[in-house]
């Protein structure tokens, strides 16, 4: 049932060319939602709006003008990002089915690049959660296989993707809620150094973790997505300083990579062989394997700020915790029992974490890791093994990802391989902080050795 | 409307992710608290290795 992903620079190029036109590609977006359905990778989606957005696109372009690069581009969103034409609910009952009359940042300066909004996507209820499994409109299914999860809590943005229906999508990620389900689906994700898009308008989880950010059918179209997200938000203060996404040039000298091991960093041979081989055919790279030590107390730091967080943001519903489902309401009562000494505790951790990973590892460019210990989990399976390790199914899905939140890190996800069921494997890269050009210009570097995109 | 009571299974989720948390952060060493700049960012308190960052 999957679909070979078309990529976004493909689809400018036919626009430019004049080969295709805005309403075509939302024509074909709409058909292959229709036909996919099953997947529930949408919550909201208006033919009217789509198709009159791609009118306007063409009749720009008749004119003898674009607004840029993604005008007339299907884009879908993320339904934690505010968006006037659409109701935004995190897909939780918590909330109403109404429009807000307001577009997240990123939603409108997609708009404001022409972009068609392609309707609103599936997610786990609040992000808190990465399986998503749990929302108020039913699960995401696998494009790869419908009875697998997608992961999450983006699993409708990459579903769409991976199926073929959009070429990018909006998601957001607090301990891995972009990368976990581009991996699982078999595409690419990619989540900003903390600061540089902005968050307005993104309903949040977990304030100090969370990065807004895309997913696409390639690293070229990450590239294109990013020069128009990223830069300064007048509306949103954590942007300050930060520039634009500037292009991405070929890699000029050999990257430094640190592959992490030791306790807390396991994962099953399977992955471990496919992104071990792809390190192999990245013959620009040196890469080096070094123990991260203390990953228990780093997890903890990174759990005790995500529950403080999002109890601190929801403390008005829970009075009620109408509309909450039980397994969100026990994380947001477990953030009530925490206390400022435990939160400032974390806040120490959290600094030694990111003087570890800034001075104790050496020269480095960029870290590696699976994206993900094991493929896509079976649905209604809630434990994993590997690496002799024992772990309920939702912490399996960010068992490596929650690292690159807890210290702000640029991260992105490609796909290096297949496991023995056909399911995709992804490979994690991590870079320093604000250096997300530097990040994507390694990562395009290996996704050409191991997939031969070029 | 109040809230209703608890599940043993909610209370059960509760107590296992109190008693992980505390189980992990209990042995770490104790480290100079986030300087005050941090204290003064409206939206986040964040580290100064990922603040005073260059962007590129």
């Amino acid at each position: 049932m999957r679909r070979k992903t078309d990529r976004m620079i493909d689809q400018i190029a036919a626009l430019g060319r004049g080969d295709t036109s805005a309403r075509g590609l939302a024509e074909t977006a709409l058909a292959q939602a229709q036909t996919l359905c099953e997947l529930n990778a949408f919550v909201a989606l208006d033919p009217d709006k789509v198709l009159a957005a791609a009118d306007a696109s063409d009749g720009r372009r008749r004119a003898g003008f674009t607004l840029g690069p993604l005008d007339g581009i299907p884009i879908a969103v993320k339904d934690n990002f505010l968006t006037k034409d659409y109701p935004t609910t995190a897909c939780s009952d918590a909330l109403p089915l109404e429009p807000t009359d307001v577009d997240a940042t990123l939603v409108a300066r997609l708009r404001e690049g022409g972009a068609v909004i392609f309707g609103k996507t599936n997610m786990h209820e609040w992000a808190y959660g990465a399986t998503n499994t749990t929302s108020r409109f039913g699960p995401t299914r696998n494009p790869c296989n419908p009875g697998h999860i997608t992961g999450g809590s983006s699993g409708g943005s990459a579903a769409a993707v991976a199926g073929g229906i959009v070429t990018a999508a909006l998601g957001s990620d607090t301990g891995g809620s972009i990368r976990i389900p581009a991996s699982a689906c078999g595409i690419y994700g990619f989540k900003p150094t903390y600061g540089r898009a902005s968050r307005h308008g993104v309903l949040p989880l977990s304030w100090s973790l969370d990065a807004p950010g895309p997913l696409a059918a390639s690293l070229d179209d990450i590239a294109v997505l990013l020069s128009c997200l990223m830069g300064e938000d007048a509306g949103y203060a954590a942007t300050r300083g930060s520039h634009p996404f500037q292009p991405v040039a070929a890699l000029s000298r050999k990257a430094r990579l640190v592959s992490l091991t030791g306790p807390g960093l396991e994962r099953s041979d399977e992955v471990d062989a496919a992104v071990t081989a792809a390190l192999q055919r990245a013959q620009g790279c040196t890469v080096e394997t070094r123990a991260l030590p203390g990953m228990r107390r780093f997890f903890g730091a990174w759990e005790t700020i995500l529950h403080c967080e999002a109890t601190a943001y929801h403390q008005p519903r829970l009075a009620t915790a109408a509309g909450f489902s039980p397994v969100t309401r026990a994380h947001l009562e477990a953030g009530q029992y925490l206390t400022a000494q435990e939160l400032l505790r974390a806040q120490q951790v959290r600094a030694e974490f990111c003087a570890l990973l800034a001075s104790g590892l050496g020269d480095w460019d960029a870290l590696v890791l699976p994206t993900l210990p094991v493929p896509a989990p079976a649905m209604g399976v809630d434990w994993q093994e590997f690496g002799g390790r024992r772990v309920s199914t939702q912490d399996s899905m960010t068992w490596f990802c929650w690292l690159g939140n807890l210290a702000g890190l640029p991260a992105v996800t490609l796909p290096c391989g297949l496991s023995s069921t056909g399911l995709p494997i992804g490979l994690m890269l991590m870079g320093r902080p604000g250096q997300d050009e530097r990040l994507l210009q390694i990562a395009k570097f290996i996704d050409t050795a191991v997939n031969q995109t070029e | 409307m109040q809230a209703p009571p608890l599940t043993r299974e909610q209370q059960a989720m509760i107590d296992a992710t109190l008693a992980r948390i505390r189980g992990a952060l209990a042995g770490a060493p104790t480290q100079p608290a986030p300087e005050p700049a941090h204290l003064f960012q409206p939206i986040v308190l964040f580290p100064a290795e990922v603040c005073n960052a260059p962007k590129d």
